[in-house]
């Protein structure tokens, strides 16, 4: 065992539950196991939050409006969501989550990584420990069933997860990684949607493996920089932390929309807006941010979130933008949005500290942290509306 | 294959090929060694697809061939027995395993192979374009160069370190970003023509392992370096992509030039850097025209603090105080090669130019370093 893992740079879980609404609305109420279960707006213009296993194989999946879903399955029973119900059953499972790991970085209610590097000696190697968390859940959540995917970096074990879903345990050891992701679609790739999808199709690639095996400059003259991400993706590497949230404090700033958002341009002027609000919150008390959190709820009202650790930490409104605009590729922008939220975690006071400046950036920054002074100045002294970036007078 | 060969020589050229391949390689091939017998000698290459590395020692070759074996095993098993002075009988068998036992012993390991066939294709240097050096000047000036080479987190572009080499010139400049270093040689040095290269950080780190002495020839051809130090050979491919413009980095306008002990002052930043913060690491220098300088530690997780004092060799200009990472200064004091070293600054918010004192035939090397700013 020992041997084992010791090749393990990283152990790195996801754990993902199965079809959370609706499984939670079967545990409540018994009479609803085995069958079509719908969870969502029930109105007419309702959508579907959460379909039922059993009632995938007819073509039902969530986003899909209520009325469609209703006619390709008009067996299913169609229940509205409780989401206090939704949040208290999470609560359950994180709190399992935690015994596992100190270092647990939820991605939605259902959903989180989990960094278990170096616990071998309590938990047994890693597949033991996928084994573990398992039975876990279903025992403190009363029999509701996790998916898991186990392997040495983020990327490679969210795959993983979703391999054998529901209800299965995917473990994918250092040096397995390519293996296992080549022979699948690049849609599988963190990151592509369906338009990158087709633009690397175009370009002749149409597994993991088709874009690993091309050099990587290719694939960024084809798509910008997102390509070298997406290249070294294809080769299962990816060395983004699993990032918790050590302090409770945080600020943020979030805007619920009177209609629903679709894609990477409508969100970034309210991501734009909310590093705005946030940058001034932090100047203004004098803190730094050590962590940045975007969060978006869908139109089918799952809240999805993605973090990063800033270093150094910072109180720059750039800074915080530029970090959650890169957070947003790791998001499924083809869902429609309802709300979008920025957050800065981490605090430290800020007042006194060192900072490196960089050698060849040093003017762009400082100018940079300048224009945020002079700019809170101004808002100060004349109201939040008296300066605003020309770019958001477009939308 | 079928050859007797001195456990310690062996030892010796398998240990440079062991640090070329990948623990991690994802291309099962590359975690094995070629082993090829022919003439009078074993050569041993080993590769990553980046950077390759063909070296080799004396052999009694009875029967002439090649094969790979797993860098893994292959490596420890010689390892053991090359402290033995009995030489080492290896062969290829008919199950394709290799075999292998000290003369005389009773010991044997049978290990598994994969064919020559299936190893990488190796290049040659060849017709390529080529000039001799002093191998001691591309080894010091590559040890200099590798104090700032910026790690694999950081930007691809600066993951190398710029070689320009150009008539009578060897130049290497190296960044992470925070620092800068530049460094240059200049003497008999007959290059065809001029030319500028990005060399992987890998490839400098296993070029300095290669033991110095004698002539080192470079040779360049289709996007690769190829470096030839007597019976060692040592290839990459170059970084495709551009290095910042390091010019306009480099001050010019530094007015407050401070000469000081170099051993003195790397001995009194060791003794602060317990007390150092762990991220910042922040210490701050006060230079006084008097030429005293006071070093200051003061660490805000902790409270603790530590004063240093200093009297310079000499000191031109203003007062200045100027912060930086003592870990970089520290990176510098312990490779340059000087009694004395020189600090040119402008004020706290400017970049600092940290040189060996030493006369200018000897070559130019500047280190330069940007301040950690008081928010």
């Amino acid at each position: 065992m020992g041997d084992d893992s010791a090749r393990w740079p990283r152990v790195i879980v996801h754990a993902d539950m199965d079809a959370f609404f609706a499984a939670v609305e079967q545990l409540d109420n018994p009479e609803l196991l085995g069958r079509p279960l719908l969870v969502g707006g029930t109105g007419r213009r309702g959508v579907v939050c959460t379909a039922s296993y059993e009632a995938r194989p007819f073509g039902c999946r969530s986003a899909m409006p209520m009325a469609e879903a209703r006619r390709r399955c008009p067996q299913a029973v169609v229940l509205p969501p409780n989401f206090a119900r939704y949040q208290e059953v999470s609560g359950k499972v994180m709190g399992v989550f935690h015994r596992f790991s100190p270092l647990v970085e939820p991605l939605s209610l259902d959903e989180a990584f989990l960094d278990m590097t170096g616990a071998e000696g309590i938990f047994g190697p890693p597949e033991e420990m996928g084994r573990r968390l398992r039975a876990e859940v279903r025992e403190a959540t009363g029999g509701l069933t996790v998916s898991a995917g186990v392997a040495a970096s983020k990327y490679v074990a969210k795959v993983a997860s979703d391999f054998r879903k529901p209800d299965g345990l995917t473990v994918v050891p250092p040096g397995t990684e390519t293996t296992f992701l080549w022979p699948m679609s690049v849609t599988r790739l963190w990151g592509v949607g369906p338009k990158t999808g087709e633009v690397l199709k175009r370009a002749g690639m149409e597994t993991i493996g088709d874009v690993a095996r091309r050099d990587g400059r290719d694939i960024e003259k084809l798509l910008g920089e997102i390509g070298t991400r997406l290249h070294a993706l294809a080769w299962g590497r990816d060395e983004r932390e699993v990032v918790s949230e050590r302090e409770a404090k945080s600020i943020g700033a979030e805007t619920t929309l009177e209609e629903d958002l679709r894609g990477r341009e409508e969100i970034l002027p309210h991501l734009r807006k909310a590093a705005a609000r946030v940058g001034r919150h932090l100047r203004k008390e004098g803190l730094l941010a050590g962590g940045v959190r975007v969060k978006l709820k869908t139109g089918t009202f799952h809240l999805r979130t993605r973090q990063a650790l800033l270093k150094p930490p910072t109180d720059s409104e750039a800074t915080l933008l530029s970090v959650a605009t890169n957070l947003l590729a790791d998001f499924d922008l083809t869902e429609p949005m309802r709300l979008v939220g920025l957050a800065a975690f981490n605090l430290i006071p800020g007042g006194g500290r060192h900072l490196q400046d960089g050698l060849f950036d040093a003017p762009d920054q400082e100018r940079a942290r300048r224009l945020d002074r002079t700019l809170d100045e101004l808002r100060e002294r004349f109201g939040t509306g008296a300066v605003r970036w020309g770019s958001d007078e477009d939308g | 294959m079928n050859i007797r060969v001195d456990a310690k020589a062996l030892q010796t050229e398998l240990s440079l090929a062991l640090g070329i391949v990948e623990t991690k390689a994802t291309i099962p091939i590359l975690s094995n060694l070629l082993l090829r017998a022919e003439g009078d000698h074993l050569e041993l290459a080993a590769t990553d697809l980046e950077v390759t590395l063909k070296t080799r020692c004396p052999a009694e070759v009875t029967q002439p061939g090649a094969i790979t074996v797993p860098a893994k095993t292959f490596g420890p098993i010689v390892k053991a027995f090359s402290g033995q002075d009995a030489p080492l009988a290896i062969r290829s068998t008919a199950e394709n395993k290799l075999f292998i036992q000290p003369e005389g012993g009773k010991q044997e390991y049978l290990l598994h192979t994969l064919p020559e066939e299936d190893y990488p294709t190796l290049l040659q240097s060849g017709d390529a374009e080529s000039l001799v050096l002093p191998s001691d000047v591309l080894r010091r000036g590559v040890q200099e160069a590798l104090v700032s080479v910026g790690l694999d987190d950081n930007r691809y572009s600066i993951r190398g370190a710029l070689m320009i080499l150009d008539a009578g010139q060897l130049t290497l400049v190296s960044t992470d970003s925070h620092r800068l270093t530049f460094t240059q040689w200049c003497g008999p040095l007959d290059a065809p023509s001029p030319r500028r290269a990005l060399v992987p950080r890998k490839t400098l780190l296993e070029f300095i392992k290669l033991e110095s002495g004698g002539d080192v020839k470079l040779s360049f051809k289709d996007n690769h370096i190829f470096i030839e130090m007597g019976s060692r050979f040592l290839y990459s491919r170059l970084m495709d992509t551009t290095f910042p413009a390091y010019e306009r980095v480099v001050p010019t306008d530094s007015d407050k030039k401070a000469t000081v002990n170099r051993l003195a002052i790397l001995e009194r930043l060791r003794r602060m850097t317990s007390v150092a913060e762990t991220k910042t690491r922040a210490v701050t220098l006060i230079f006084s025209p008097g030429g005293t300088a006071e070093l200051v530690v003061r660490n805000q997780e902790t409270g603790d603090e530590g004063h240093e004092y200093l009297v310079c060799d000499g000191y031109e200009g203003e007062a200045v105080t100027i912060c930086f990472n003592m870990d970089f200064l520290i990176d510098f004091l312990t490779v340059a090669p000087t009694e004395q070293v020189y600090i040119s600054m402008k004020d706290s918010g400017a970049q600092a130019i940290f040189q060996p004192v030493r006369p200018e035939a000897e070559g130019v090397h500047k280190y330069v370093v940007m301040p950690l700013r008081l928010d």
